[in-house]
């Protein structure tokens, strides 16, 4: 681990009525970049953003920003911004009074922070917001309001704990692009916790993966694509043809079969692998295996068929013709591009 | 008259500032055992929140009782913390009894609030205490409200404890209401200071369903425990730790004290003040204090008051649900006028509108099971009506379309989802009956006596052997209390799982 003016966590043991969450968790958050914790639900995400922010104690481990220990921090010393699922406005609150909280706390006064309250909701979209009830914004105003309170302080760090989940497609993407754009213009380090592999392309500079309680790869974005390791990364990642194959072993070589031929492991540490096949390498060709098309959905241009082999499993494929369901297809895959990854 | 005389507006200044600081300390108290069982999970909270349910279900007498004999035991008489005739008793017995009125409405609310906005709080900078009061505080207010103004209420019109443990030196309107009518014999006065009371009930009963409509809370619910986990921090600890031993002390000791005092005679610990209650002779003492004939009165009596209300407080609560305002909104100030009303005024009602030659019902024993029943019926159509109001009218109607009739409906539908509020309604009617001390004070003949009535004659005869039965009777009263509601609240869920 490098030492930098980023947020480090490293070794991050916490535990919820001794039941441990989080093991051994290290992440590494430059300065002026935006990681994306990645991992299905209930893996540990919200639970290492409020050990980072300092709501949770940690059991081991050290979170270090600008070179400081935060361990012995207390929440509200710690200056780093959490924004949460469901926002967590104080209704009892108007937007000002919401927005003004964080500079209220660090005992300014009002013709202190007035400006820079103003400037904020100007720059989430919410200029002449400020008398407004709680109860009076839609979902995409109370997030901006979310956002301009945590910002307000001015953190040094910003947790986003799936802040737009309650929120439709379009706009989730929107917000996604001006939050990305607000952090960057301010270069605060941030944390977004999502489960959404999009969402996380569309933010993010690095991405950590996360399963039960660890930290299980982390990268760009392009080395993720590129390697995804393990199976339940890949699965994350939206590469659907991934299957567990039976396992032979042929003079001190391990392998197994494919509907086009036999594939040999190149993971030697994993005892049990995944095989993945990725759209771009399925084509059609007729002499190649017959398969029948059991799900169809299109996707910029293209259609995206699932089929189902004659083995069982299931393969997905990329094409601009039109099939219907239950038709047949003549798969071709070439076996060297059937990758292994391992099995946690 | 009564108006223009200096001690008429003592009495009043007494009665509402004691009901302020009472509700006042009651609020504190409460929103601390609160805290602790609505955002805290540890081993023992199910018994806590027993703990903290108790006093509101036991007798006033019984709860005067035990603060008297907290008195005895720790030699409090004559110190700043004598707890006999001062307003300081009447205040500390009033909190004892209405934290759990606190506790239950304000756990319900709790515990369902997200931690969120306090999270929020502390990462922008709040410690725990501007978090508390910014936020958490805030959040509250509905359930505060709701809790302040049924405790004021109660306060407010509170008698047995009162006429115990103020022992007169501490009148409030109630306790002159009864005292005018019944020792002195002036009705104009008493009638005078019921109309004064009255017209502040029903000014308290109006801004209480005012603000309740406006905030959507209900009281007395159940304890709602966060299901999200809360950082355990040392502090934090601490909070707990504290909070469960203030818990226990407080509401713990004067219980337990009451037994010990019940098992306490001149010779030793004994059964001796039991038996003599259960076993009535026709000679010397007992004569006098019938207290087998009061125990099977209060059952009975209590049985037929909890019938009355049940049903007729079920009926009242099917109105305050309707979905037409017209209905809804007059029955909600109607129902909850014998929630306000108090014991005293009511007994004095009924002696003085009855008071008639032709056919004088006052004599008549059923009487006091109407009265009590009539204490009642605001509780049920209240609790009753809050889960009435949740029914999703969509499933009856899935109900009928799937071919129920209209009593199949209420059978499989209405009744299992409206069973536990029910049965906790009759909980609560049966425990107020039981324990009614104010009408029937009024109303009671000597010959057919109440528990209530007979520990309070009891505790103003001097010796050992009359206070001891009459801790005994308040042990026996606060058991069938106890156990009729554990045996009712399985009864709701037999209801509920046989539809």
């Amino acid at each position: 681990m490098t030492l930098h003016n980023g947020l480090i966590i490293e070794n991050l043991d916490v535990s919820i009525d001794r039941h441990k969450i989080l093991r051994d968790v290290s992440i590494d958050v430059e300065p002026g970049t935006i990681t994306t914790l990645l991992g299905p639900s209930g893996c540990g995400k919200s639970t290492l953003l409020k050990a980072i922010v300092g709501l949770l104690s940690s059991d081991k481990g050290d979170v270090t920003l600008n070179t400081k220990s935060l361990v012995s921090t207390p929440a509200h010393k710690r200056g780093i911004g959490l924004m949460f699922q469901n926002n967590a406005l104080f209704s009892h609150m108007n937007v000002e009074r919401n927005v003004a909280f964080g500079v209220r706390m660090q005992g300014q006064k009002p013709e202190e922070y007035e400006e820079k309250v103003i400037e904020m909701l100007d720059l989430v979209g919410l200029s002449g917001f400020n008398k407004r009830e709680i109860g009076t914004l839609s979902g995409g105003e109370s997030q901006r309001v979310a956002l301009a309170r945590a910002l307000v302080p001015s953190p040094k760090v910003l947790l986003l704990d799936e802040p737009f989940n309650s929120l439709d497609r379009s706009l989730r993407t929107a917000l996604l692009d001006e939050v990305r754009d607000v952090l960057k213009t301010l270069g605060i380090v941030a944390i977004h916790v999502t489960h959404d592999w999009d969402e996380a392309t569309r933010i993010a500079d690095n991405i950590a993966f996360m399963n039960q309680g660890q930290i299980i790869r982390t990268g760009s974005i392009e080395e993720i694509i590129e390697k995804p390791k393990y199976s339940i990364v890949a699965d994350l990642i939206g590469l659907e043809s991934c299957w567990a194959p039976e396992l032979f072993e042929s003079a001190g070589i391990r392998y197994f079969d494919t509907p086009w031929g036999r594939r040999e492991v190149d993971t030697p540490n994993s005892e049990s692998i995944a095989a993945l096949i990725r759209p771009e390498n399925i084509y059609e060709k007729p002499d190649g295996i017959d398969v029948e098309i059991q799900t169809k959905k299109s996707a910029y241009g293209e259609w995206i068929y699932k089929c189902r082999l004659e083995t069982g499993f299931i393969v997905s494929v990329k094409t601009r013709k039109n099939y219907s369901i239950g038709e047949k297809m003549s798969l071709y895959v070439s076996v060297e591009n059937v990758e292994t990854l391992e099995v946690l | 008259m009564v108006f223009g005389a200096r001690t008429t507006w003592k009495v009043i200044w007494f009665t509402l500032w004691q009901a302020l600081i009472s509700t006042a300390v009651s609020l504190c108290v409460g929103i601390l055992i609160a805290n602790i069982l609505s955002r805290f999970s540890f081993r023992g909270r199910g018994a806590l929140s027993v703990l903290a349910t108790i006093p509101f279900v036991m007798p006033t007498v019984v709860v005067a009782s035990a603060f008297l004999s907290l008195n005895t035991i720790f030699k409090l008489e004559g110190t700043v913390f004598n707890l006999e005739g001062t307003a300081f008793g009447v205040i500390v017995a009033h909190v004892f009894f209405n934290t759990a009125i606190v506790v239950r409405t304000l756990g319900g609310w709790w515990g369902q609030l997200t931690l969120d906005p306090e999270y929020a709080a502390r990462t922008l900078g709040a410690g725990t205490f501007k978090t508390f009061f910014l936020v958490t505080l805030p959040r509250l207010k509905p359930a505060l409200i709701a809790a302040g103004s049924l405790t004021f209420l109660f306060t407010f019109t509170s008698f047995g404890i009162i006429l115990i443990l103020g022992s007169l030196k501490q009148a409030t309107i109630e306790t002159e209401i009864w005292r005018y009518a019944t020792q002195r014999i002036d009705i104009n006065t008493a009638a005078a200071l019921g109309i004064a009371q009255l017209a502040i009930v029903v000014l308290m009963l109006v801004i209480n369903s005012r603000l309740r409509n406006k905030y959507g809370t209900s009281e007395l619910g159940s304890i709602a425990v966060t299901n999200e986990k809360v950082y355990a921090t040392k502090f934090r600890r601490l909070r707990l730790y504290s909070g469960v031993i203030f818990t226990v002390l407080f509401l713990g000791t004067p219980l337990a004290l009451l037994i010990e005092r019940s098992l306490k005679t001149p010779k030793g610990y004994s059964f001796t003040y039991y038996r003599e209650i259960f076993t009535e002779s026709q000679s010397g003492r007992f004569s006098i204090f019938e207290t087998r004939t009061a125990i099977i009165n209060s059952i009975t009596w209590a049985l037929l008051a909890m019938a009355i209300a049940t049903l007729l407080g079920y009926l009242a609560a099917v109105l305050l649900s309707s979905p037409s305002e017209k209905i809804s909104k007059p029955a909600d100030v109607l129902f909850l006028l014998p929630l306000g009303t108090s014991g005293v005024l009511l007994g004095f009602g009924i002696i003085v509108t009855l008071n008639s030659s032709f056919w004088d019902i006052r004599s008549n024993w059923w009487i006091i099971p109407i009265a009590q029943a009539i204490l009642g019926i605001g509780l049920v159509a209240r609790i009753v009506g809050t889960a009435l109001r949740d029914v999703n009218p969509e499933m009856r109607n899935a109900a009928k379309v799937l071919g129920a009739s209209d009593a199949k409906v209420w059978r499989h539908i209405d009744l299992p989802i409206v069973s536990r509020s029910l049965v906790a309604g009759a909980s609560f009617s049966f425990a107020i009956a039981i324990g009614e001390f104010g009408a029937t004070a009024f109303l009671v003949r000597p010959q057919r006596p109440t528990i209530p009535t007979t520990i309070f004659n009891l505790l103003g005869r001097p010796g050992a052997s009359t206070y001891g039965q009459a801790m005994a009777l308040c042990v026996v009263l606060a058991g069938i209390t106890a156990i009729s509601i554990s045996l009712l609240d399985r009864t709701g869920t037999v209801i509920r799982d046989a539809a």
